[in-house]
């Protein structure tokens, strides 16, 4: 370790010579080495202000200056200086710390300025000085362009200021430099999309190479392609973001509206049962339940295996039942017999077999006959965007063999039912029925158009 | 005039093919024709205490609703609330068997039934029709068992059912509104005009209640069986109990039917 200072010190003074020689490019890479093993070395870097022709490179060497020795007033008035002098300038790593390793000498362990750099930034944002953070964030980008955190908020900040090909130009040069956070691509092709500058595809398809995407990136990507109409590329993205996470609700919601936009019911009714199914209590499944309630018949979980809700249809039954028995009575209660109110029982009985072997085959009361619901599998990720995320366990409808049995028996009970209540009605048409095919008109009949005969007359 | 309704005018979304609507007009007006042509041709009087009487004149007291003969337990008894149903009176155009009666009450199914069964299914639908029907029998024979005259009627028709489908369809879709053509006399107007169906139920609703009111008051016979109307109506109210699961649910969480 004692050997880095006196090598780095040594480049210096060599530097020094060659520079008092006029030899300004063997001067430089010297200095250039200095500063690669030690990046707070002020010296180097004032020595490396004289020897950079560029605006853009002296502002940088200032900046590193001012990060190397910031109590140092000559340093910030010489910034102050710059600055002025150069007020639209951007600060630009020097190319030979961007390709040429330190030669022969190795590097210091001196902090990371960045991470510091970084709260700075962030307390400025925090102070609403948006363009001090964003000098920041692009100071920090100079020196590392693949810098992730630098890069988001560098593009954002200046997406807010409305200068979208520099927020452009920020993602394209962070990703060229090696960043692979699929967040920069998505942005860069959003903005090359509306803003042009770029060839939006391209991103779309890197990012799509990219190792490690979650499906909030693909659903993004997927978005991007269906505003340009680009259909099939979209779906591949959401089936692709689907396979990766099959209990992840904004995919299955996304999916359906895909498939209801496409005209596709059946597939959107059966994406839209799938985010009920994973959440009817969270903001997308009430979304998905709404639709499903819109576009086709759709009763939630709880509604079909409420018992009132069966048992309404079942007083439905008895009542035509009961009015049968009633005009059969001749319209009055005590006129109806045992054979009546049994009949009336046994509709009771026979309604409530055949609308559960029909329009209510889940009922709890069923449950103890039904199979465990299969289980789920388990959530593979899903979680991770959706903690509040539960799945529902349904309750399985009657087997159909059961309901098959259950109808057949209802309709049998219904029948017998039928003749109970109507038995005064069936005896009376026999007779009525037999007279009036051997042309003999019944008795009943023959008073009550006496009468009115007698009326008319 | 009179605007007769012909459709709902809303985005229908028939979910089904209205199987029942569609196959209670065919039996109705199959019954209808079958009736009047075997009447027709059955020229073999019955003999009565004050003379031979045809087939033709004794078919409505068979198969309607005569108001002494249920309470009597006689005839087809209960069976009539439903067979009277089924029946319609006969009538003549141009010399050829035609019932205003029937091409009446058939319009106002198909323009009221078809919602109504997409919103119950099928066979429930029945099931509400038919109860709806016998409701409406039996108000009527109640009411008319107090009129010497009225309880030898027999009571004809499918208006109470249809009355309970329409009841059913204020329930359901109050806000939509009805396709209506002008009648003028008998002479349909090719015009469309649509009125909310709250208007046009409520108007028709009222159509029923002022006569019976001047009946009562008048003692005056109508042809027209007001009460069952207006029974049939009432009984539209049972409809949530044949309504589909997911259309009671809506109902109920006041999403859009």
């Amino acid at each position: 370790m004692s050997q880095v200072p006196s090598s780095v010190e040594h480049l210096y003074e060599t530097g020094m010579q060659a520079y008092t020689l006029a030899d300004r490019a063997r001067a430089r890479a010297l200095w250039i080495q200095v500063v690669q093993a030690e990046p707070n070395h002020a010296r180097a870097w004032t020595a490396l202000l004289r020897v950079c022709a560029d605006p853009a490179e002296q502002a940088y060497c200032l900046m590193r200056l001012f990060r190397a020795a910031p109590e140092d007033p000559r340093t910030r008035e010489a910034l102050q200086r710059f600055r002025h002098a150069h007020p639209n300038v951007r600060p630009r790593i020097l190319p030979e710390l961007v390709t040429a390793p330190a030669a022969g000498v190795g590097r210091s362990q001196a902090p990371d300025p960045v991470p510091k750099m970084l709260e700075v930034a962030a307390e400025k944002r925090a102070s609403g000085d948006d363009e001090g953070a964003l000098r920041i964030y692009l100071d920090i980008l100079d020196w590392n362009p693949a810098h992730g955190p630098a890069t988001t908020q560098a593009a954002r900040l200046l997406a807010d200021l409305k200068v979208l090909t520099e927020a452009a130009v920020v993602l394209d040069r962070s990703i060229t430099a090696g960043n692979r956070d699929p967040a920069v691509y998505l942005a860069l092709a959003e903005i090359r999309l509306h803003r042009g500058g770029g060839d939006p595809w391209q991103v779309l398809e890197a990012l799509r190479r990219l190792p490690g995407l979650l499906p909030g990136h693909l659903l993004h990507a997927a978005d991007l392609y269906w505003s340009q109409a680009e259909y099939k590329t979209a779906l591949e993205l959401l089936h692709e973001a689907e396979q990766r996470d099959s209990h992840y609700q904004p995919t299955l919601m996304r999916l359906a509206e895909a498939y209801r936009d496409l005209r596709h019911p059946e597939r959107a009714r059966q994406y839209l049962q799938r985010v009920v199914d994973l959440g009817a209590r969270t903001p997308l499944g009430r979304r998905a339940e709404g639709i499903l309630l819109e576009v086709s018949p759709h009763v939630p979980r709880y509604i079909q295996t409420n018992l009132i809700y069966a048992l309404r249809e079942v007083v439905g039954i008895f009542l035509l039942y009961a009015c049968l028995a009633i005009l059969d009575a001749g319209l009055t209660l005590s006129g109806i017999g045992l054979a009546g109110w049994v009949g009336m029982l046994l509709s009771v009985a026979g309604g409530y077999l055949l609308v559960s072997a029909t329009s209510s085959p889940s009922q709890w009361v069923f449950q103890r006959f039904l199979a465990e619901p299969d289980e789920a599998p388990a959530p593979s990720g899903g979680e991770a965007y959706l903690p509040a995320m539960t799945s529902e366990k349904p309750l399985p409808a009657l087997p159909l063999e059961a309901r098959a049995v259950l109808g057949t028996v209802g309709g049998v009970l219904l029948a017998v039912a039928i003749v109970l209540v109507l038995q005064h009605s069936l005896l009376a048409t026999q007779e009525t029925m037999g007279m009036l095919d051997r042309r003999q008109l019944p008795d009943y009949l023959n008073n009550i158009l006496s009468e009115l005969f007698r009326f008319a007359q | 005039m009179f605007p007769l309704p012909v459709a709902d005018s809303t985005g229908v979304r028939y979910r089904s093919i209205p199987w029942v609507t569609v196959g209670l007009i065919l039996i109705n007006v199959a019954i209808w024709f079958h009736t009047e042509i075997q009447l027709f041709f059955d020229t073999a009087p019955f003999y009565t205490d004050f003379g031979p009487i045809y087939g033709e004149e004794i078919v409505h007291f068979v198969y309607g609703t005569v108001p002494q003969a249920v309470r009597n337990q006689q005839g087809l008894g209960a069976l009539s609330a439903i067979t009277s149903t089924f029946l319609h009176a006969p009538g003549w155009l141009f010399c050829l068997p035609f019932s205003w009666h029937l091409l009446g009450n058939m319009i106002f199914l198909w323009a009221f039934g078809r919602r109504i069964e997409d919103a119950c299914g099928s066979w429930r639908f029945l099931l509400f029709y038919l109860l709806a029907g016998m409701i409406a029998s039996m108000a009527s024979v109640l009411m008319r068992m107090g009129s010497v005259y009225d309880r030898l009627i027999p009571g004809i028709g499918a208006s109470g059912a249809i009355a309970g489908v329409m009841g059913a369809f204020l329930i359901l879709f109050p806000g939509t509104r009805i396709t209506t053509i002008p009648l003028i006399g008998i002479i349909p107007i090719p015009i469309r005009f649509k009125i909310p169906a709250l208007i046009y139920l409520l108007w028709w609703l009222a159509q029923q209640v002022l006569p019976i009111i001047q009946q009562t008051q008048t003692e005056e016979y109508y042809t027209t069986d007001f009460v069952a109307h207006l029974a049939g109506f009432f009984a539209g109210m049972l409809i949530f109990l044949f309504v589909r699961k997911d259309l009671l649910y809506r109902y109920v969480t006041g999403a859009r039917l």
